[in-house]
C-alpha cells in the first residue's frame, strides 16, 4: 500500500492545484478558493447577513428582547416602537422576537433536513455510483420514482402520517430531498471514477479506500457544498410553506409561514404583522441565493 | 415509427411512475394515525348515529368501510383504485359521499389550470419583452433593475409574493380583492403571484440567449446588410431563442402547478391544491390519492408534451 502511494507521487503528474493543496494542506486551497468567493460582493454581503442571523438565532434565548409566546395584552397590535421594533401581534407578543425564533426554527429544520437528506442520499449515491451493476440500476429506479413524486405533495402526505411538529418537519423534508443528493453524488463519482488519474492509481495497485479518499472525495466536496447551500433555503421554504397551510410547526411556536398566515387575518388594519415576516423571510432567502451563487463560482471549473 | 416507439416507451414509464406514486400514497395513508371517522368535524356529524348506541355505530362504520373497500387488504385496495382510475372513475370521497370525485376534480382542476395558464401566458407576455429590453440595454440601469426584479421573482417563493401583492393592491390601493373566486378580478393577483417565477426565469433566459446569439456570424451579416438594430434583435436573435424557450417553460409548468397549492391557500381559491390540502388534513383518503395522482399525471404529461414539441420545432433534436 505504502509503495503504491509513493510510486503514485513519483509517477502521476498532479495538477498544480493538487500540488499546492498537498504542500500547504487543505486550508491553503480553501483560502485560495475563498479569494474567488470574496470577489463576489453580493455573496459576501449575503454571508455576513447569514452569519449575523445565525448568531442571533442561536442566541435567541439571550438576545431576543421577549420570549416568543409571552403575551402582553396592553401592548397588543402596536406598530414599531422603541420597545417593539417590529411591533406586536394581536396578543401583544413582540414581533421581532417571534421572527428571530422563526429564523431559529427554520435553521433547525433546514439543517436537520439537509443532514438527513445528504446522509441518505450521499450513501445511496456513492454505493450506487462506485459499485455500479444491478445495485446501481435498482437504486436509480427508486430515485426516479422519488423524482416522479411531486416533492411538496409527498411532504404533505408524510406530515399527515407523522403528525406536525419541529422534529417531523425536518425528518419529512429530509426524506423528500435525499434523491437529489443521491443523483448528484452518483454523477460526480461516475465522472471522477472514469478519470485517467483514477485508472492510473488503480493500475499502480491502490485500493478502493485509498482511491475514494484521495481522488474521489476531494472532487465531490465542492458540488456537495454548493448543493447544500441551495438545499438549506429550499428546506426553509418547505418548512414555511407547510406552516403556512397549517401543517408545519405547532403554534405558538413561530415560523415564517404561520406568522404570515396569522398576519393575513389582520392585514387591513395592521399590515406590519404580515409585512415584517414576509420581508425578513425574503431577505434571508435572497442572502442564501447570493452565497450559493458565490460558492458555485468558487468551486466552479472555469 | 420511431416516434410511436418513443411515445410508447414514455407512456409506459409514466404509467409505471403513476402506479408507484399511488401505491406509496396508499401505504403511507394507512400508516397514518387517526382516520376520517375520528376527525372533529366528522364526529359532530356522526353524533346522531353514535347516540343510537354501540350496535348502530358499529353497523355504520362497517357499512362505511365496505363502501370504500376499506375492509380489504391494502394491496387489493390499490388494485381496485388503479383499475377504476384507468377508466377515470374514482368513486365518492369520504367528505362528499354523494358526488363522484371525478366530477369534483373536473371543476377544481379547471380552476387551478386557469390560474396556471394565465401565469404561463404572463411569463411569455411579460417575461419575453423584459428579456429583450434587458438585452438591448445591456449593462444600463434598465438592465440592472429588470434583472434585479427577476432575481427577486426567482428567489422569493410564490406565497410570499402573493402576500406582497395583496398588501399592495388590496390593502394599500384597494383595487383588487384579497380572496375569493368567480370573477376576472379574482384571477389577476393569483396569476401574478404564481407567474412571478416563470416571468423571471423567461426574462433571464431570453436576455442571456439573445446576448449569446448576437455574437453569431449571421447577426453580423444582418447588421452589415444595414438592418436596424430592433429588426436584428427581434427578427433574428429573439427568433432563435424561442425554440429553446419551450424547454424552459416545461419545468416552469410543473413548478407552477405545485406552487398553486400554496397560492390557492393564500387567496382562498377552491382549486385542486386546496382540495388536496383539506383532504390531507381531513384524512379523506380517496380524495388525497386522487388529487395526488392528478397532480403527478399532469406534470408528467406536460413534460412529455414539451419533449415532443421540442422535437417537432427543432428537427436537429432526436427523440429518445
Amino acid at each position: 500500500m505504502a509503495t503504491a502511494a509513493t510510486m503514485e507521487k513519483a509517477i502521476l503528474p498532479h495538477n498544480p492545484e493538487d500540488a499546492e493543496a498537498s504542500e500547504y494542506g487543505g486550508m491553503a486551497k480553501f483560502k485560495k478558493d475563498f479569494r474567488r468567493f470574496r470577489r463576489n460582493k453580493l455573496a459576501v454581503a449575503g454571508l455576513i447577513y447569514i452569519i449575523i442571523l445565525f448568531t442571533a438565532a442561536f442566541l435567541a434565548d439571550y438576545v431576543a428582547p421577549y420570549h416568543y409566546s409571552t403575551p402582553s395584552p396592553p401592548h397588543a397590535l402596536e406598530t414599531s416602537t422603541i420597545h417593539h421594533w417590529f411591533g406586536t401581534d394581536e396578543l401583544g407578543r413582540d414581533m421581532f422576537s417571534r421572527i428571530l425564533y422563526s429564523a431559529r426554527n427554520a435553521i433547525i429544520v433546514s439543517f436537520g433536513a439537509v443532514l438527513i437528506g445528504l446522509a441518505v442520499g450521499a450513501l445511496v449515491g456513492a454505493i450506487s455510483g462506485f459499485y455500479g451493476g444491478i445495485l446501481d440500476i435498482v437504486t436509480m429506479r427508486v430515485v426516479d420514482i422519488m423524482f416522479a413524486f411531486p416533492q411538496f405533495l409527498l411532504l404533505v402526505i408524510l406530515v399527515a402520517v407523522m403528525g406536525r411538529g419541529l422534529g417531523t418537519m425536518f425528518v419529512a423534508i429530509g426524506i423528500t430531498s435525499w434523491a437529489g443528493y443521491a443523483r448528484l453524488v452518483r454523477g460526480q463519482i461516475l465522472s471522477a471514477k472514469n478519470n485517467d488519474y483514477v485508472e492510473a492509481a488503480r493500475c499502480l495497485g491502490s485500493g478502493n479506500g485509498h482511491i475514494i479518499r484521495k481522488y474521489i472525495l476531494p472532487n465531490i466536496v465542492g458540488p456537495i457544498i454548493v448543493a447544500v447551500s441551495f438545499g438549506i433555503p429550499a428546506g426553509m421554504m418547505a418548512e414555511s410553506a407547510m406552516s403556512l397551510i397549517g401543517m408545519g410547526l405547532r403554534p405558538p411556536m413561530p415560523s415564517w409561514g404561520n406568522l404570515i398566515s396569522a398576519g393575513m387575518m389582520e392585514m387591513y388594519g395592521f399590515p406590519h404583522l404580515v409585512l415584517w415576516p414576509a420581508a425578513t423571510f425574503g431577505v434571508t432567502l435572497l442572502a442564501f441565493t447570493f452565497v450559493g451563487d458565490g460558492l458555485r463560482e468558487m468551486y466552479g471549473k472555469e | 415509427m420511431n416516434f410511436l416507439k418513443f411515445l410508447g416507451k414514455r407512456f409506459a414509464s409514466i404509467v409505471i411512475a403513476l402506479v408507484a406514486v399511488v401505491t406509496i400514497t396508499f401505504y403511507l395513508m394507512h400508516a397514518a394515525p387517526g382516520n376520517f371517522m375520528e376527525m372533529e368535524q366528522v364526529r359532530e356529524a356522526k353524533a346522531a348515529v353514535d347516540s343510537k348506541g354501540r350496535a348502530a355505530q358499529q353497523q355504520y362504520e362497517k357499512e362505511f368501510k365496505k363502501r370504500y373497500a376499506l375492509d380489504k387488504p391494502i394491496y387489493q385496495q390499490v388494485g381496485i383504485f388503479l383499475k377504476n382510475a384507468a377508466v377515470f372513475k374514482f368513486g365518492p370521497s369520504f367528505g362528499n359521499p354523494n358526488v363522484p370525485i371525478e366530477t369534483l376534480i373536473a371543476s377544481k382542476f379547471s380552476i387551478t389550470l386557469q390560474i396556471v395558464t394565465i401565469g404561463l401566458l404572463l411569463a411569455l407576455v411579460v417575461g419575453v419583452p423584459m428579456g429583450v429590453i434587458a438585452a438591448l440595454k445591456k449593462n444600463t440601469v434598465a438592465d440592472y433593475s429588470l434583472m434585479g426584479l427577476s432575481l427577486l421573482g426567482q428567489v422569493i417563493p410564490s406565497f410570499v409574493i402573493a402576500v406582497g401583492l395583496i398588501v399592495l393592491f388590496s390593502v394599500v390601493w384597494g383595487v383588487l380583492p384579497t380572496s375569493g373566486w368567480g370573477m376576472c378580478k379574482h384571477l389577476i393577483l393569483p396569476a401574478l403571484a404564481i407567474g412571478a417565477a416563470p416571468i423571471a426565469t423567461v426574462a433571464r433566459f431570453i436576455r442571456s440567449s439573445i446576448l449569446e446569439t448576437l455574437e453569431q456570424d449571421y447577426i453580423r451579416t444582418a447588421y452589415s446588410k444595414g438592418l436596424p438594430e430592433a429588426t436584428v434583435v427581434i427578427g433574428h436573435a429573439l427568433r432563435n431563442s424561442l425554440i429553446p424557450l419551450v424547454t424552459v417553460m416545461g419545468p416552469q409548468f410543473s413548478f407552477m402547478l405545485l406552487g398553486s397549492v400554496l397560492v390557492e391557500q393564500v387567496f382562498r381559491i377552491p382549486g385542486l391544491g386546496s382540495m388536496f390540502v383539506s383532504a390531507a388534513q381531513m384524512r379523506d383518503y380517496p380524495m388525497l390519492v386522487t388529487s395526488t395522482l392528478i397532480f403527478a399525471a399532469a406534470i408528467m404529461i406536460i413534460n412529455l408534451i414539451v419533449d415532443m414539441l421540442y422535437a417537432v420545432l427543432d428537427p436537429r433534436i432526436k427523440l429518445e
